[in-house]
């Protein structure tokens, strides 16, 4: 066989992948252009640009599946054709790429674009500057002047990156690409317009690397124009960008030119436009800095949480604790109040009447927002004021008020002293212990160690009766919840010691198996066994635990109960001592899994405890 | 690898797969030897299939897979409690493919533990209509998967009978049968077919009017509570338990506690607003009913509720 014929053979599985591009059946087609890197690793970098790129660019499928798979391909192929010194023969089947009807495949090809033009200008110095200025910039005119209004948009995603991209010395070219940038965002399709307000933010930040006067002389008025946009669709995406835009432009065109601007969404007629305002407040207040904000900001959001609409309002209701945070840092001057104080004089009257909204959701937002104003506000405040909120918010009728409370009850349990905990928020909580949902009770119970460790066993047991309601949920109707108390009982125990455990734990472990008439419930005794067994001295577990498995379960007639017994004791075998192990463990366990034992799973969970209890140590 | 060779280390994994965050579907020849060994097991089983108390009874799911997670949330898990679903594990929910994957491997894994029945969407040309068909080419990419689920599903229990004393089935009672070795008799190793025995007892439901009734579905029957007087007192047993039926409660007692239905897929079709019931029979056959709500999906307490966008 000749050196000819041995190359042929090895391109023949690239013959039939390079017919399957073309074959008539989609998934043919959409296969082999997944597997387009193995063509052209066979092909070589000069074929894959001679041949194969050609071949793509002249063939465009008319299947979107088959377009998608291309353009993400492609943003692979820089290496496949030569690297980023020959990532220009890529453009043009992108460019057309970016222009087809499937919003996907452009999005696709457009992110495809972005990435060449980044890896080219900061790999390949020479080439990614004759690239740009050649090839790149004349795409982007090209797109941007495209009859169709879909090139139109890949050109206004693209002129971030191509600006920035062009080099500097070409000023000229960076300069008419925000050219065709401001035509864009006149255009007549509301499309285009969408696009180009979604590109503000990108485009100001990179044109501010390059001279910022650019920014506030030629894209400021295009950002004045968006935001003042017949269509909500596009002034809402002028809020989106308003925080990124407004960190490019010096503090004097911020403050006067931008500030009213980004003020008056608040006043916008669409509440689309209202709630993405309430949306991305807090980025905007960081934009724009404490003296904005206390001046400017903070009567936005006081208006955002009385809005009329739901939606609005529960955006706003979301961003309660983070607006905090930042009204707290402001200052105060000669004649303005700021810091705490103005939290006390304004955030809270407005956010009391979220605790009474007649939207349950604007509620629930609020309720997941309350908990984190106790750390920025302080104790004082938090007992003074706040308390009273949580304490509503904890009867609402909506259970997931409740539960957004409850579950982030440590934030403000672990501020208050003892004293106020037991008396004030203490009997709230007991009261949700029995609540209809079971998901408030769970969060009640997984909040009960922390409660222990801060309210020390006297407080806890003696006088709260705390243990006892963590051993009530063992009995409780949902599974999760028992095994929920479980966890619970054995971190208490953790605590408390083993005297408590002796005295409070046993004794209910012991009479929840022997009472119960329901498996279930038995079943849930043992489970409590096997958790309490790593924290119980082997002492407390022999002498009055594993009597239950071994005497009583063991021959239970429910084979549930006795597999999980077998189960039990393969987990209490490392916490036991050997004796215990060998005369009251391994004989049960071989009693389970003899022939006389009539349930398939007893004799094999049996099984697999014995070979627990053959690992441990003797 | 072959059906023989499938272990219950195997079996595990596979669980385990399905139960994780991201409920990753297996793999088609998993799929294949799972079904081959289910088909292995429910060709033992009896058209009137024999289960102990206790027992925990469940209705339809419709590919309601994280609501079925929260269902064992609820009741506890397999094989510590034991379960028997009613039929109608496929089709209009988006999770077909997981929800009955993870049934079938509970059944393979702990056949003494769970028994699952056949309704009436276990069925080729339900699944064509109502989504399950759709949701396997769309996960595997053909239909494979789809196939061997189907032929398995010819292959289910259409009833079951706890102690001898409640009648477990998806739909209701049908005009053919009077007694349960009536079904016991039935070729069940089928399609479910279009009308007669089989077709009545995955399709019919109870109806408030006495005696048979035309079924507004265009299968099965409406039977009223004199039927089932009748068959109750016939077989010897103090109830029917079935499901087919969206009931708001999740459970609902009709003709006298003659019968129960049990519908255990929450907000159906998400957005039907229903809770969803098991009933929990203990080893004494006492009964309790556990309602439960769907369970919430990852991040939607933070999104708003009305859709902000191109909609309007």
């Amino acid at each position: 066989m000749s050196a000819g014929e041995e190359v042929e053979d090895a391109l023949y599985p690239i013959a039939v992948l390079l017919d399957e591009l073309k074959n008539e059946d989609v998934q043919l087609r959409l296969n082999a252009t997944r597997r387009l890197p193995t063509i052209a690793a066979a092909l070589g970098t000069e074929r894959t640009r001679c041949e194969l790129i050609p071949f793509l660019t002249e063939t465009i499928d008319d299947e979107d599946e088959v377009l998608m798979a291309l353009a993400e391909q492609l943003d692979k192929f820089v290496e496949f054709v030569g690297g980023p010194d020959y990532a220009g023969v890529l453009l043009q089947p992108l460019e057309i790429l970016s222009a087809v009807e499937e919003t996907i495949v452009r999005d696709l090809a457009v992110d495809s674009l972005r990435h060449i033009s980044d890896l080219v200008a900061t790999t390949a110095t020479d080439h990614g500057r004759d690239m740009h200025v050649n090839q790149m910039f004349p795409l982007i005119k090209r797109l941007a002047q495209g009859d169709w209004f879909t090139s139109r948009i890949s050109a206004c995603a693209l002129v971030a990156t191509v600006f920035k991209n062009i080099s500097s010395d070409r000023e000229d070219l960076k300069f008419e690409v925000l050219t065709l940038f401001q035509a864009m965002a006149r255009d007549e399709t509301p499309m285009v317009r969408r696009a180009a307000s979604s590109a503000l933010g990108a485009l100001a930040s990179a044109c501010a690397a390059h001279d910022r006067a650019w920014v506030e002389k030629e894209i400021v008025p295009v950002f004045q124009e968006l935001a003042d946009d017949e269509q909500d669709s596009v002034r809402l995406l002028t809020v989106e960008n308003s925080a990124l835009f407004c960190s490019s432009v010096s503090d004097e065109v911020r403050n006067e030119v931008m500030l009213p601007i980004v003020c008056n969404f608040v006043n916008d007629k669409s509440w689309r436009v209202r709630y993405m305002m309430a949306d991305k407040l807090v980025s905007i207040c960081e934009a724009f800095g404490p003296v904005a904000t206390r001046d400017d900001f903070l009567p936005v959001l006081i208006r955002l949480i009385k809005d009329g609409e739901a939606e609005v309002r529960t955006a706003a209701a979301f961003k309660v604790t983070e607006m905090t945070r930042l009204v707290v840092q402001t200052p105060s001057d000669t004649n303005k109040l700021g810091g705490k104080d103005l939290v006390v004089r304004e955030v809270l009257p407005a956010i009391r009447e979220l605790v009474t909204d007649p939207s349950q959701h604007a509620r629930a937002a609020f309720a997941s927002n309350v908990m984190g104003l106790a750390p920025e506000v302080g104790l004082e405040i938090t007992v003074r004021d706040v308390l009273e909120l949580v304490l509503v918010l904890l009867k609402d009728e909506f259970p997931d008020v409740r539960l957004n409370v409850i579950s982030r009850l440590d934030k403000v349990s672990l501020m208050m002293g003892i004293d106020r905990l037991s008396s004030e928020l203490l009997p709230a909580i007991v009261e949700l212990a029995e609540d209809r949902n079971w998901r408030v009770r769970l969060a009640i119970v997984e909040h009960i160690p922390l409660l222990a460790k801060q309210l020390g066993r006297e407080v806890f047991q003696d006088e709260m009766n705390l243990g006892d309601l963590c051993l009530n949920w063992l009995g409780d109707c949902v599974f999760s919840i028992r095994e929920a108390a479980i966890k619970s009982l054995k971190e208490l125990s953790q605590i408390f010691g083993d005297d408590w455990s002796r005295e409070t734990i046993v004794p209910k472990i012991v009479s929840l198996f022997s009472s119960s008439a329901n498996y279930l419930y038995r079943m849930t005794a043992l489970h409590a066994v096997g958790v309490l067994a790593e924290v119980l001295s082997s002492d407390l577990l022999e002498k009055s635990l594993l009597p239950i498995l071994t005497d009583q379960a063991c021959e239970d007639p429910v084979p549930n109960i006795r597999f999980v017994a077998a189960k039990t004791l393969g987990k209490l075998a490392p916490f036991v001592r050997a004796e215990a192990r060998e005369s009251k463990i391994r004989p049960a366990l071989k009693r389970l899994s003899e022939s006389t034992e009539a349930d398939a799973d007893v004799i094999h969970f049996s099984k697999e405890a014995l070979t627990a209890l053959n690992a441990c140590a003797p | 690898m072959a059906a023989t060779t499938l272990s219950n280390g195997n079996v595990d994994a596979f669980m385990t797969q399905l139960m994780a965050e991201n409920c990753k579907p297996l793999v088609e020849d998993e799929v294949k030897a799972l079904c081959d060994r289910a088909r292995e097991i429910l060709t033992e089983e009896s058209n009137v299939q024999a289960v102990a108390c206790p027992v925990t009874v469940c209705g339809d799911i419709h590919g309601q897979f994280h609501d079925l997670l929260e269902l064992f949330r609820i009741g506890g898990t397999c094989p510590d409690t034991n379960y028997l679903f009613m039929g109608d594990y496929v089709d209009r929910g988006y999770y077909s493919v997981e929800t009955v994957t993870a049934l079938v491997c509970l059944k393979v894994r702990y056949p003494h533990r769970v028994t699952i029945l056949r309704g009436n969407h276990e069925s080729r040309q339900i699944t064509q209509v109502y989504g399950f068909y759709d949701e396997c080419l769309r996960k595997y990419g053909n239909a494979n998967v789809w196939k061997y689920f189907t032929d398995m599903f010819d292959y289910l229990p259409l009833t079951a009978l706890i102690e001898s004393t409640i009648f477990c089935l998806h739909g209701g009672l049908s005009p053919s049968i009077d007694n349960l070795d009536q079904i016991r008799a039935l070729d069940r190793v089928q399609e479910v077919p279009h009308e007669g025995p089989m077709c009545d007892l995955l399709w019919s439901d109870p109806d408030d009017r006495c005696g048979w009734g035309i079924s507004p579905r265009g299968a099965g029957y409406t039977f009223g509570q004199d039927i089932s007087d009748q068959f109750n007192h016939q077989n010897n047993v103090t109830l029917v338990a079935r499901a087919h039926q969206l009931v708001m409660e999740g459970y609902n007692w009709c003709h006298d506690r003659n019968v129960v239905t049990i519908f255990s897929a929450p907000n159906y079709c998400y957005r039907c607003g229903n809770q969803a019931a098991i009933m929990e029979l203990d080893e004494n056959k006492n009964y309790t009913f556990l309602q439960f709500d769907p369970a919430p999906r990852r991040g939607e307490d933070t999104v708003s509720k009305r859709s902000p966008d191109y909609f309007l």
